[in-house]
């Protein structure tokens, strides 16, 4: 899986309503465009919005589901099997925070954090993605191991919230 | 005015369901079933028109209809699609933990030791009439190792109870897992790693007393086996990782394994006081080679030997050979090119605590859980294993390929 929660967090789950525009790939379940689960988001300047995380507020947690324009298809009510039906883009959405995350692709992780970003970096987020801390970014999780990805090409990184701050 | 379903009265509904009834009567012919046409039609429209009206009909309905939120099939049923479902998740097959490794269930407080210990040899010698016996005192060199048990978890799995569309999804969200399965796969796996570990695992040379290897070991007891003086260790295996001679890079499974496995068997005979070690029949083999056996016989001309008719006939699964039933059993864990033979006694124990395996749901009556409309499940069982130095001859590993370096 592209994303997953090895730790989950005691904090609780926010509520907010989830970005209506600005739906920008094509979500790896079902090919609609929208954003995957595990999208770090934040809340924005708009009161009970979310909004991609960039590392400029405080972090609101990772989307619980994909969201996608329209919410659910025929297709969802009518298949067995499947679960967990995605949020519809611009409505009430579910946001959770980790301990420990491992996240995969470049919908997840920013061309800045490669292969090669050394261990035990501060990391924050741009654009909805995992992203090397930068000066003025609030950073809450630190770079902990590269894993394998699973399709190659890829970086796969697993996260651990940090505990304190760091000295700037 | 023409009336279609959706906007007909009851009333009028039965109406049109009891001259259905009245029309069918005058077909001709018969059921499938032989049943005059007819008649059957009639029966077909007088029933249903009953059931629009009969409680137990309408509570057979309503029955179908609320199990069609949970059962796939009745909802394809209620929606008039027929929706076949292909998983492509397949399964490694567990072959080891039971062939090769005697389990061992352990009471709540108990941990398992285990102690190795030898026979020792009286001399026994001509004297003379008038005496001139000599003395021999008992020394024990016994060996005892604690084994350490773990315990083995699975991840926290967690879902999520509700959709608001489609209601409980609990239960098509356990149909992906395998949970039991996971636990046991990763015990054989586990089993796998030990017996074939190069520094604990069963397979290797065999270190016996007095076999003039420096450094002798600690204790006698710590040999895979202590000779009787009269035994000619010439006759012994000498390893139980056999490399067939006639080894290639394209060589496979073939009768001569079997015959090595019976050669090596055959060697212990005699040797032990709890009985002779022999093979059950049972080879694991790599599900890539097990085949090929059926390449050493060719069908055209004359086979006329029992062995190669059976295989042809009856096919590499059961065979017979050197006067016993062989099963050739296709694993899909192992790496090609090796095979594993089955004993009557296993080289490893498996240890568990059955007192502390936990299996642990919770869901909506978890404060926690329920805020976040989730159930969660985890597993754990204790588990231990060891392969014991004196017990490694338990199984025999054939090489039948030489592999690349």
């Amino acid at each position: 899986m592209l994303f997953e929660i090895l730790k989950r967090s005691p904090r609780p789950v926010v509520s907010l309503l989830t970005p209506a525009s600005g739906q920008g790939y094509a979500l790896p379940m079902s090919g609609l465009i929208g954003y995957m689960r595990g999208t770090p988001m934040q809340e924005s300047a708009t009161a009970g919005q979310a909004e991609l995380a960039d590392g400029t507020k405080p972090f609101a947690g990772f989307m619980t589901r994909d969201s996608q324009g329209g919410g659910g298809v025929l297709g969802d009510m009518i298949y067995p099997n499947r679960l967990e039906l995605p949020f519809v883009a611009g409505e009430d959405g579910s946001f959770e925070f980790a301990e420990e995350v491992v996240a995969e692709g470049a919908n997840l992780i920013d061309a800045g954090l490669t292969a090669a970003t050394p261990l035990k970096t501060a990391i924050s987020f741009a654009a909805g993605k995992f992203a090397v801390a930068i000066s003025g970014q609030d950073a809450q999780f630190v770079l902990v191991g590269l894993p394998a990805p699973e399709t190659a090409g890829n970086v796969r990184a697993r996260f651990v919230t940090m505990a304190g701050s760091m000295k700037p | 005015m023409r009336n279609d379903l959706s906007t007909m009265s009851i009333t009028q509904l039965q109406d049109r369901i009891r001259r259905f009834g009245v029309r069918g009567v005058s077909l001709c012919g018969q059921t499938v079933d032989g049943k005059p046409l007819g008649a059957t039609v009639k029966q077909y429209f007088d029933d249903l028109l009953v059931s629009i009206t009969d409680p137990a009909a309408i509570e057979q309905g309503n029955k179908f209809r609320a199990s069609a939120e949970t059962d796939p099939a009745a909802r394809r049923q209620l929606c008039g699609i027929r929706v076949e479902t292909l998983n492509n998740y397949i399964l490694a097959t567990n072959n080891i933990a039971s062939m090769f490794f005697e389990l061992v269930n352990l009471a709540d407080d108990e941990r398992p030791v285990v102690q190795n210990t030898t026979d020792q040899e009286i001399n026994v010698t001509f004297v003379g009439a008038d005496g001139g016996i000599k003395s021999a005192k008992v020394v024990k060199e016994d060996d005892e190792t604690l084994i350490n048990l773990r315990y083995l978890t699975t991840d926290r799995v967690r879902y999520r109870r509700v959709d608001i569309y489609r209601g409980s999804i609990t239960d098509a969200a356990l149909k992906t897992l395998r949970m039991a399965y996971d636990i046991k796969n990763q015990i054989d796996g586990q089993c796998y790693s030990l017996l074939t570990d190069p520094a604990k695992g069963a397979f290797g040379t065999f270190r016996f007393y007095k076999d003039g290897v420096n450094p002798p070991l600690a204790k006698r007891s710590q040999y895979v086996f202590l000779p009787n003086s009269r035994i000619n260790v010439a006759n012994l295996p000498t390893t139980n990782d056999i490399t067939l001679a006639s080894n290639s890079a394209t060589s496979s499974f073939s009768y001569e394994c079997i015959r090595a496995a019976v050669k090596y068997f055959a060697q212990w005979n005699g040797a032990f006081p709890e009985g002779d070690l022999s093979p059950t029949g049972r080879i694991l083999i790599p599900g890539g080679d097990v085949a090929d056996i059926g390449s050493e016989i060719v069908p055209s001309g004359t086979t006329n030997n029992p062995v190669a008719n059976e295989l042809l006939v009856s096919g590499f699964s059961r065979i017979n050979y050197m006067g016993r039933d062989w099963n050739l059993e296709s694993d899909n864990t192992l790496p090609p090119g090796s095979c594993l033979v089955e004993a009557n006694r296993k080289p490893g124990r498996v240890y568990m605590k059955p007192s502390q395996d936990r299996d642990i749901v919770r869901g909506e009556e978890d404060y926690e859980l329920a805020l976040n409309n989730e159930e969660e499940r985890w597993a754990q069982k204790v588990f231990g294993a060891y392969i014991n130095s004196a017990s490694r001859m338990n199984v025999l590993r054939i090489n039948y390929r030489t592999l690349p370096a």
